[in-house]
């Protein structure tokens, strides 16, 4: 229930920063406007390649040590949904 | 020359740790399930990693990065679109929870199960004729940065091509998914750095910064090269076209294939959610690198496929030029080797295999082993192995031979079109319209094929066609528009009316993650 209502708020805070972003974009001259749209496509561009490098790094490394064990790549998804 | 021999050693090393992972990964090959979908057990984050380098290919760049050396930021709509298409299908798993949830490989496999296996060979004759026909402009265009980068002299762009098609196909021959998936999660971080270093020098250059390629634009393309409305390429239809291509381009083949390789439908579509962070990085950053090709060198008559990667290899400095190099040489090969994989496994499995399986008048039961009746597991293994040297063949003569009629953004969604405006009818209503039945697929698959054909057919051979016909021959943007809008009507249409003599097969989804 809480954790509900923590979602709802942060959905309500996301929908007001859209509409804010909308009002300001549209007022601002194209340059600006792609130049906002530019950078924010570049924070979550890096910000999302670092947290899954740095997330996904086990995941590869796993399956490296399993292909130098011989097993198959099947054998090995079987293996990890039963654990 | 541009490069020093610090810059060569880093892509050097690259490659060489690519076909050692390919050789490595050979070992992880049991089955045809193994090859192709990596036995089904990726995890988000390889996941994620993996799609956004398919993604991000050289190709990717080359055609983005000319869009913004011709059409000014307006193309960065399209990063827009695909952001908002993508979080919508991160959020509801449209179309890919539901095909993951089906076990298949590959998407005219979802024909059998829904229709008939002649939907599906007809299926995978069209995926293979548009999937073949959009990536045959890759290896050519790999190597024209490779040869503006370098410096080389352009003579020498086929044999670069080349070189590289065969150290692609090498490791994907060896490990198939397993490769690929090892291989692109090197490339994803390569190609990051890349990225930023590419566009930080940029940003800092003195003949260059943000403030000099807007007046670039403004000088060389006015106000249309701002104003995505206004700007005569683009406008309300290419708009809406990108809106509606990014959510049923999602059952493109080398897509599909990660949702398709995830553990379960739920990771299907988280892969999806988050990479939807990326789509707008993924076209901006070229696209930013073409506006910068054209302030650097003033000149919007210059064939923008060498002048970006001249520029890039003018303005870098040693070992960061060889970083970008590596990097773009790993987004050349992450994207190459998925879709020699896609492909081979389409006619492989969709086309060979149901011919060999109609002949032997087998069941159309799925076994234990993924194969349906026609070809064996090994038997498609070796098969797929065999096709993917053959397209890598083919690929290296059209990209020497072709004559593109537009852009290559343009001839890329043009291709794609032949393809999935017929999965507009048959995959999106099959999935989610329990009346899509067999005759309304074939005619979905039709026509929503003959529109794109059409276009590539007659730019041609523009003196044969017609007046009233010539919008179609003329505009892209309406090409795509139309074809999506016939593949989708066929079905509704001729599915409605043939709902007695053809009863349509339901699809169970009641327990679905």
């Amino acid at each position: 229930m809480e954790a509900q209502r923590w979602k709802d708020i942060a959905r309500f805070a996301l929908l007001f920063a859209a509409i804010v972003a909308y009002i300001e974009l549209r007022l601002m001259p194209w340059p600006e406007v792609w130049r906002a749209i530019f950078i924010a496509a570049s924070i979550l561009f890096y910000g999302i390649v670092a947290a899954v490098a740095y997330k996904g790094f086990g995941d590869v490394a796993t399956m490296i040590r399993n292909m130098a064990a011989g097993r198959g790549a099947s054998e090995t998804a079987a293996d990890s949904k039963d654990e | 020359m541009h490069l020093s021999w610090i810059d060569y050693a880093i892509v050097l090393v690259y490659v060489g740790g690519t076909i050692v992972a390919g050789t490595l990964a050979r070992g992880a090959i049991k089955g045809i399930s193994d090859f192709l979908v990596a036995g089904r057990g990726l995890k988000t984050n390889t996941a994620v990693a993996t799609m956004v380098s398919t993604g991000l290919g050289l190709v990717t760049v080359m055609y983005m990065a000319e869009e913004g050396f011709t059409y000014g930021f307006v193309p960065f709509v399209f990063g827009l679109m695909a952001l908002l298409t993508t979080l919508i299908i991160g959020r509801t798993g449209f179309i890919v929870s539901r095909l993951r949830h089906l076990q298949v490989m590959t998407v005219p496999e979802f024909y059998e199960l829904k229709y008939t296996r002649g939907v599906r060979l007809l299926g995978g004759i069209i995926l293979t004729l548009a999937g073949t026909l959009n990536m045959g402009l890759f290896p050519i265009l790999g190597s024209k940065f490779v040869v503006g980068f370098t410096g080389l002299d352009k003579e020498y762009v086929n044999y670069v091509m080349v070189v590289m098609l065969l150290i692609v196909v090498f490791y994907t021959l060896m490990g198939g998914m397993v490769s690929v998936v090892l291989t692109d999660f090197a490339q994803f971080v390569l190609l990051a750095l890349g990225f930023f270093f590419g566009t930080y020098i940029i940003l800092n250059h003195p003949q260059l910064g943000w403030d000099n390629l807007v007046q670039a634009v403004q000088v060389h393309k006015g106000d249309v090269g701002f104003d995505p409305i206004a700007n005569p390429g683009y406008g309300i239809s290419m708009i809406l076209f990108l809106f509606c291509v990014g959510l049923v381009g999602v059952v493109w083949q080398p897509e599909m294939m990660r949702p398709l390789s995830a553990e379960s439908p739920k990771v299907a579509r988280r892969v999806f959610w988050i990479s939807a962070g990326t789509v707008m990085g993924r076209a901006m950053v070229p696209m930013f690198w073409g506006i910068a090709t054209l302030a650097y060198f003033g000149d919007p008559g210059l064939d923008p496929h060498y002048a970006m990667p001249e520029m890039l290899g003018k303005i870098l400095p040693i070992g960061l030029a060889g970083l970008l190099m590596a990097g773009m040489f790993a987004a050349f090969m992450s994207t190459h080797d998925s879709y020699l994989l896609a492909w081979s496994g389409v006619i492989v499995r969709d086309v060979v295999s149901p011919l060999k399986a109609m002949f032997a008048k087998a069941s159309g039961q799925r076994a234990a082993d993924g194969t349906w009746g026609g070809l064996s597991s090994e038997r498609e293994i070796y098969w797929t192995r065999a096709i993917v040297v053959i397209l890598a063949a083919f690929l290296a003569l059209f990209g020497a031979l072709y004559q593109l009629p537009e852009t290559a953004f343009r001839f890329m969604y043009v291709t794609g079109s032949i393809y999935f405006s017929g999965c507009v009818g048959t995959v999106v209503l099959g999935l989610y319209w329990k009346k899509a039945n067999t005759p309304g697929a074939y005619c979905a698959l039709i026509l929503g094929a003959l529109v794109p054909l059409n276009f590539l057919i007659m730019t041609e051979n523009q003196d044969l066609v017609p007046e009233f016909m010539l919008p179609l021959v003329e505009n892209s943007n309406l090409v795509g528009l139309t074809s999506l809008a016939l593949g989708g009507l066929a079905m509704l249409v001729v599915a409605s009316l043939t709902q007695r003599s053809h009863p349509p097969r339901p699809l169970d989804f009641s327990n679905m993650e």
